[in-house]
């Protein structure tokens, strides 16, 4: 039995891997429940089970949950979408081009590692308070990211296949679309993947400055009344939407990327 | 058809040139099947792949059917040593590739002329007995039938010059035999030229009309040998026939020359014993 757990690089059945993913959510769960209970605990700093409970049914039966989700998956979803409709292109020809990855590569390399939460003084300034500074904020964590990203994925389809589509007669143009693209294709939606798990790290920073709701904002609101519990709750949702879109693009990438191998799905 | 004149190639190796190829002159004409046959490392590939206008020659001139070569063509039609199908697309959209491209569309032609290419995919894949694998990816191929849709892909458009680079090289035994008999089977039936690369002295002879024998590196040509076998001739059985093997005892002498200094590694080997005893 032991050595099914601990051989290396050998698959687990499908059941002893389930198995092994509730037993970390168990674990953590009764971590949670030794501290909260240990004698001296403060409940306001780790509030016990039938707290958070309260806690949860109060949150879950007021209409202010889900306009923070709405308002949050707006910010989150638009400004992501944005970078991906011009991240992917952008990614595509850097992958492509030396010439074009020359040019804007190193430009892009030094963006991606300005932080983000430093540009929010900036973006205030130009854009203000209002949804276009929080969504100009997700766009810029998460183009220059993508972009590169996206441009390592093209760089990685094997030259041999531009090659076979030389000598079968494919155009510049059409190489580009129909093999490096073609070929990359379950790489670039794993990028999109990881990336919009960031932008929801962003939206929280960028909702901590200056916002009348969503999940980030409430959170610190929270914090100012001490509401230790909800600020639980906020964060189990905002992990459990974050792992729900992870999950919803895997199975679409499984689906779509049959053709691949099991790297990216 | 094929002329290749004074061909060179020298590789930069950090600064240092290495004298890689050449020069090769070479003349093939229609109908053809001409085996480069050379020790690894020889530039018969280099030589090959500068036909097919994937690498630049650093000296002479290709040019086919009287046109000088710059870049890769549809008229050139390659199957490489690796599988290079594309893993996105079924058997058959893989073989359809080149007929979607812009440079292969003759706008000139009627409907039913493209749709006789389409017909041509289909042929091709019965032929190559690619039928049942037809809607399959890649992935699910063995390497024999990989190959098998890569030279269906490379035939599809009914390439003037067909090129092989060691296709049958990472395959086993008994799958190379069979794709070597599929192989005379479609010359019989397409009659395509091809300039076939090998390491293989059985295989040059089983599947060539004529042999081109390189050195070592820098590689030229030694030996330039007809094969006399009739496409009738070529079956399994060949390969015992006296003639096959006068052949391939001729063709691994001229090879072994090739090598250059076979008689300084046979002296040293005899001085090696000589020290152990």
């Amino acid at each position: 039995m032991l050595h099914l757990l601990t051989a290396v690089r050998t698959p687990l059945s499908r059941k002893l891997h389930l198995g092994l993913a509730c037993l970390g959510f168990v674990l953590c769960v009764t971590a949670y429940g030794w501290l909260s209970t240990r004698p001296g605990n403060n409940p306001t700093f780790i509030p016990p089970f039938e707290r958070l409970a309260e806690a949860a049914r109060t949150i879950f039966s007021s209409r202010e949950i889900w306009t923070d989700v709405q308002a949050s998956f707006a910010r989150v979803t638009g400004g992501f979408l944005i970078a991906a409709i011009l991240g992917v292109p952008f990614g595509l020809f850097i992958g492509s081009f030396r010439s074009i990855e020359a040019l804007t590569q190193p430009v892009f390399e030094f963006l991606r590692y300005v932080p983000v939460p430093a540009l929010i003084p900036l973006i205030m300034i130009f854009l203000g308070i209002d949804e276009g500074a929080k969504v100009a904020l997700i766009f810029a964590g998460t183009f220059f990211q993508i972009a590169l990203m996206v441009a390592d994925e093209v760089r990685r389809v094997p030259h041999e296949l531009v090659q076979a589509a030389q000598t079968l007669g494919a155009r510049r143009d059409e190489i580009v679309m129909f093999v490096l693209f073609k070929g990359a294709l379950p790489g670039i939606f794993d990028t999109l993947r990881l990336c919009n798990g960031w932008a929801w790290t962003y939206v929280v920073v960028a909702e901590l400055v200056a916002a009348t709701e969503g999940l980030g904002f409430r959170t610190l609101r929270f914090y100012r009344f001490i509401q230790t519990p909800n600020i639980f709750i906020y964060l189990l949702v905002l992990g459990a939407i974050g792992l729900v879109l992870d999950l919803c693009f895997r199975a679409f990438n499984a689906r779509v990327f049959r053709w691949a191998d099991a790297t990216h799905r | 058809m094929l002329s290749i004149q004074n061909l060179e190639k020298t590789f930069d190796a950090r600064g240092k040139p290495v004298h890689a190829l050449g020069p090769v002159s070479l003349e093939v004409t229609k109908g053809e099947f001409v085996s480069l046959l050379g020790p690894s490392g020889c530039g018969k590939s280099t030589a090959l792949y500068i036909v097919a206008g994937l690498e630049q020659a650093t000296g002479g001139v290709v040019s086919l059917a009287a046109k000088p070569v710059a870049g890769p063509g549809p008229e050139r039609g390659m199957v490489f040593q690796h599988y290079t199908l594309f893993p996105w697309l079924t058997v058959l959209e893989n073989i359809r590739f080149s007929l979607q491209l812009v440079r292969n569309q003759d706008y000139t032609a009627v409907p039913c002329t493209l749709l006789n290419r389409c017909a041509r995919a289909e042929q091709l894949l019965e032929l190559l007995g690619l039928e049942p694998f037809a809607h399959r990816h890649p992935r699910e191929l063995s390497g024999g039938m990989k190959q098998r849709v890569a030279i269906a892909r490379a035939l599809v458009n009914q390439p003037k010059l067909l090129l092989m680079d060691e296709p049958f090289g990472a395959l086993d035994a008994q799958t190379r035999e069979e794709l070597q008999e599929l192989m005379i089977l479609l010359h019989r039936h397409e009659r395509t030229t091809t300039l076939f690369v090998t390491h293989d002295i059985e295989e040059s002879i089983f599947l060539s009309t004529r042999i081109v024998v390189f050195s070592g590196r820098p590689g030229t040509v030694v030996a330039d040998v007809p094969v006399p076998f009739t496409p009738e001739e070529r079956t399994p059985a060949l390969k015992f026939d006296p003639r096959f093997v006068a052949m391939k005892s001729d063709l691994s002498r001229w090879l072994r020359h090739s090598h250059g200094n076979i008689e300084r590694r046979q002296e040293l080997l005899t001085r090696l014993v000589a020290g152990s005893s």
